[in-house]
């Protein structure tokens, strides 16, 4: 069961999308969520909505796909939408409930928020839906070493990323292991109150962490064998190219934001 | 100068985290490899054979002595690149030696740490998973396969730096049967095409494929020498927990009955082959 398990959320494709340099998406992800932020009126949103839409029929990512992953978060956005539809006031009184109403700047605020937070979840996950979570790491880390001059550890917090990726499946095995040997001796996990169950778990989580230091030095030693020394002199098998694919999405990227600005500043 | 490696006097001291006492783990030990051999090394836990192993890698510097390997003296600082790339390392452990989550990635891990180009990372890359027959599985995650096939690309990882020697410390000692003899067959073709071969482990079916052992006791060398004479001297392997090779044991017990077997004959097959046409 846990050989099955998939990291991050990526759904495998051979798409246009999924074709694009991660640094074009991870920065094409982060305009978008800024142009979200942009956008206050209707037509602003038409536009942001249509935009997604594009990238997801592109992507070929199933849209049950997209928002099976994102069930708990919509409950939160739900509770604000009531939150803020309840506590808002201002505007014409629209519905009365005995001491409760609903007014017209509430019903606003509630509807742009949930269209703004839907929109946002949904665009920032088609990064990660679309990008395996390697390649994720390798566009942070071209991304940020500009910035490694000013002291920012791009290729460390890159090299931490990918070991992360790498041992959450060795981890989690090793979590199944000790919780069946603890449970060959008469451990039990499921039952009692919380407290209890808090309690049982400090006998899987100090095996696991002694574990977790020993990998950490057989690795580290196994790294400088293969003559692992940071960032420096160090080269890539797949140097990151940028192909006509990403000048195009590139170029529909600044229409779609000159477009949010200019409706943001004409409306 | 024809030694891949030469070990001149080394001795190891280290301190004990949890006690603190001082572990004189290898006691003066001297020996050269030469090039495009196969050595075994063999000794009980505690003997100092992984100790060694990492010596010979400059992961562990000697207290006194010198290691030099491919005439790099490893305790010199600058020499550290070229020694570790000259002698490549394959661990015991093979899921705590695997960086990427994919194979190919992971195998380019010492080439991209060497500053080798791209165009020639990616040959080295596909011709090392190719030696190692897991080509089919470049894509894979490496918790998807099995500890043989682990160990297998760990051992691409090593191939893939052009190493003149490649020493595995002990890299069967996790695996099932199937998986070890996987490695082993890699081990061997490794050798044939020229790359010398240091195998640490505690297998003597293993050893008795090599050109030259080495027993190691107590931090010293008690016994040197091709499988033939190392395993003649039973009575002290015996001594040392070590384990004679089933079919040694079975030519020593045959000639004590007065049946007549040649020294030379240290592997099952040949055992086989022997007494098959035995009259």
């Amino acid at each position: 069961m846990l050989r099955d398990i998939t990291l991050g959320q990526y759904y495998p494709g051979e798409s246009w999308i999924h074709r694009l340099d991660p640094r074009v998406k991870i920065i094409a992800a982060l305009v978008y969520v800024a142009a979200l932020f942009i956008v206050d009126n209707l037509i602003g949103f038409a536009i942001a909505l249509a935009a997604l839409a594009a990238v997801i029929i592109i992507s070929k990512v199933p849209l049950s796909f997209i928002l099976k992953g994102l069930k708990l978060i919509f409950l939160i956005i739900i509770f604000t939408v009531i939150m803020n539809l309840f506590m808002i006031k201002g505007g014409d009184v629209l519905v009365e409930i005995g001491p409760l109403s609903i007014e017209e700047k509430g019903l606003y605020t509630a509807f742009f928020m949930a269209a703004r937070l839907i929109l946002l979840i949904i665009g920032s996950s088609m990064l990660t839906l679309t990008t395996k979570p390697i390649s994720l790491t390798d566009g942070i880390e071209a991304l940020l070493s500009p910035f490694s001059k000013i002291g920012v550890p791009a290729h460390e917090l890159a090299m931490m990323m990918t070991i992360a990726l790498r041992f959450i499946p060795t981890l989690l095995e090793e979590t199944d292991k000790i919780m069946k040997a603890q449970q060959a001796r008469g451990a039990d996990f499921e039952s009692g109150n919380l407290i209890s169950r808090a309690k049982s778990l400090i006998p899987i989580l100090i095996p696991l962490f002694i574990g977790a230091f020993r990998i950490a030095h057989d690795l580290a030693m196994a790294m400088e064998a293969r003559c692992y020394r940071g960032g420096q002199h160090r080269s890539r098998m797949n140097a990151m190219k940028l192909s006509g694919r990403d000048a195009a999405a590139s170029v529909m990227l600044a229409v779609f934001l000159a477009a949010v600005i200019v409706i943001r500043i004409v409306l | 100068m024809n030694d891949m490696i030469r070990i001149d006097d080394l001795v190891f001291k280290y301190t004990r985290d949890d006690t603190g006492e001082e572990v004189n783990a290898i006691k003066g030990v001297s020996f050269a490899i030469e090039k495009g051999s196969f050595t075994a090394i063999i000794g009980r836990n505690g003997s100092g054979k992984s100790t060694l192993a990492k010596n010979i890698n400059a992961l562990l510097l000697p207290t006194s002595g010198f290691v030099y390997v491919n005439g790099y003296n490893t305790s010199i600082q600058e020499n550290l690149w070229d020694v570790r790339q000259s002698a490549a390392m394959v661990f015991q452990n093979p899921d705590n030696q695997i960086v990427s989550s994919i194979v190919e990635d992971d195998v380019a891990f010492g080439p991209e740490n060497l500053g080798v180009e791209s165009a020639e990372i990616r040959r080295r890359v596909d011709e090392s998973l190719k030696a190692v027959n897991m080509y089919h599985n470049r894509k894979k995650a490496p918790h998807m396969l099995s500890g043989g096939q682990k160990q297998r690309i760990a051992i691409a990882g090593a191939i893939a730096m052009k190493p003149d020697c490649i020493v595995f410390d002990e890299p069967t000692a996790m695996l099932d049967p199937k998986g070890r003899s996987e490695v082993m067959a890699i081990i061997n073709s490794l050798n044939e095409e020229g790359i010398t071969v240091i195998l640490i482990t505690h297998f003597m079916e293993e050893a008795a494929e090599a050109d030259r052992v080495i027993i190691m006791d107590d931090g010293v060398v008690r016994l040197d020498g091709t499988p033939e004479e190392v395993f003649s001297h039973a009575d002290e392997l015996r001594e040392m927990n070590l384990d004679i090779p089933m079919p040694v044991e079975l030519a020593r017990r045959l000639r004590a009955r007065g049946i007549d077997i040649p020294a030379d004959i240290i592997n099952i097959e040949e055992m086989v082959e022997y007494l098959c046409q035995y009259r």
